[in-house]
């Protein structure tokens, strides 16, 4: 398995652990990447309030690379993920497009969470597995924008299962969240901080009632929220939380057995030492 | 489409820093000093 792989900005800064955990995790999976060459920002939600040639001109020229590379993207962040889907979309309706930016093929995109799920595949993860997580509850949370307005694959977009299967091929038991394709305010925390934090509140106040071990997402936005913020929503709410959340990769790094600093945990806000020490 | 020249890169920090600057006051400026020193703690600010 080969993709070319965009980090986006988010993965060489507050979600610098989860670039950590996919690199320490990728080789013993079989996972083969070359870094996109001088890439630049995607746009995300930000740039279509500024110019909408913009908007599409930043994920176009991600697609202009991996064609001359002739290779398919990989990204771990729902939000590169969802902006260079709807370029591809778009090339895909619109062939004056394609031939605006001499695509020879239209690449296709990839999540990070579709290529363990799919391209790896949850047994080939379970052959691998050195410390079982057994007892351990794992509560999957999507959020909005890996299943939305796209699909992620083949998954139902209202009842995703992939990170399910990953959990379980950790030997770690999946919780059933309802709430587990609601948004969690991320894009809203600067304008409209008390609307995030809300959103917010009901993803973790939800999620305690289920009693998880750990919180584990397969975007940065969604582990900003839930980690760092959770305190912010401690003081919103008044209640404890005290919910550690783990990227999926670091997650699946533990049961294989791979060093917690490669894997980046020391790094959360809301510490995970207190699961750690019931899996060692 | 012209595809738009690189200037330099966008950083999401700043992005962030100069949002937060033009709605100043903070509403919680104490809170967000003590994540702003706990992400750079972490090495989570690049």
């Amino acid at each position: 398995m080969r993709y070319l792989y965009y980090p986006g900005c988010s993965l060489k800064g507050t979600a610098v652990d989860y670039e950590e955990s996919f690199l320490a995790l990728a080789s013993p999976l079989g996972i083969e990447i070359k870094e996109v060459e001088d890439w630049q920002c995607c746009g995300a939600s930000v740039a279509k309030s500024v110019s909408k040639e913009l908007s599409e001109s930043l994920p176009a020229r991600t697609l202009v690379k991996a064609d001359k590379e002739e290779m398919d993207l990989l990204m771990p962040c729902s939000s590169c993920y969802q902006v260079h889907l709807q370029i591809v979309q778009k090339a895909r309706e619109d062939t004056a497009l394609v031939q605006r930016l001499s695509l020879g093929r239209i690449p296709k995109v990839k999540h990070l969470l579709e290529v363990l799920a799919v391209d790896v595949g949850a047994e080939a993860i379970t052959r691998q597995v050195m410390s079982p997580l057994k007892g351990i509850r794992a509560l999957p949370y999507y959020g909005c924008l890996i299943t939305r307005p796209f699909p992620l694959g083949e998954e139902s977009q209202e009842n995703p299962k992939a990170m399910e299967g990953l959990i379980e091929a950790t030997g770690a038991q999946p919780v059933s969240f309802p709430y587990k394709v609601d948004c969690c305010g991320g894009t809203l925390i600067l304008s409209r901080e008390k609307v995030a934090l809300k959103l917010c509140g009901t993803i973790l106040n939800e999620a305690k009632r289920l009693s998880p071990d750990c919180i584990v997402v397969a975007c940065p936005l969604c582990h900003f929220m839930l980690d760092a913020k959770q305190r912010a929503v401690e003081r919103e709410s008044g209640e404890k939380i005290n919910l550690p959340v783990l990227y999926i990769t670091q997650l699946l790094g533990v049961a294989l057995g791979l060093d917690y600093g490669k894997l980046g945990l020391q790094r959360a806000l809301t510490s995970s030492k207190p699961l750690l020490q019931r899996i060692k | 489409m012209a595809m738009i020249k690189k200037k330099g890169r966008i950083n999401e920090l700043r992005l962030g820093l100069r949002i937060a600057l033009s709605k100043f006051p903070p509403a919680h400026p104490f809170e967000d000093a003590v994540l702003l020193f706990k992400l750079l703690r972490r090495g989570k600010l690049s």
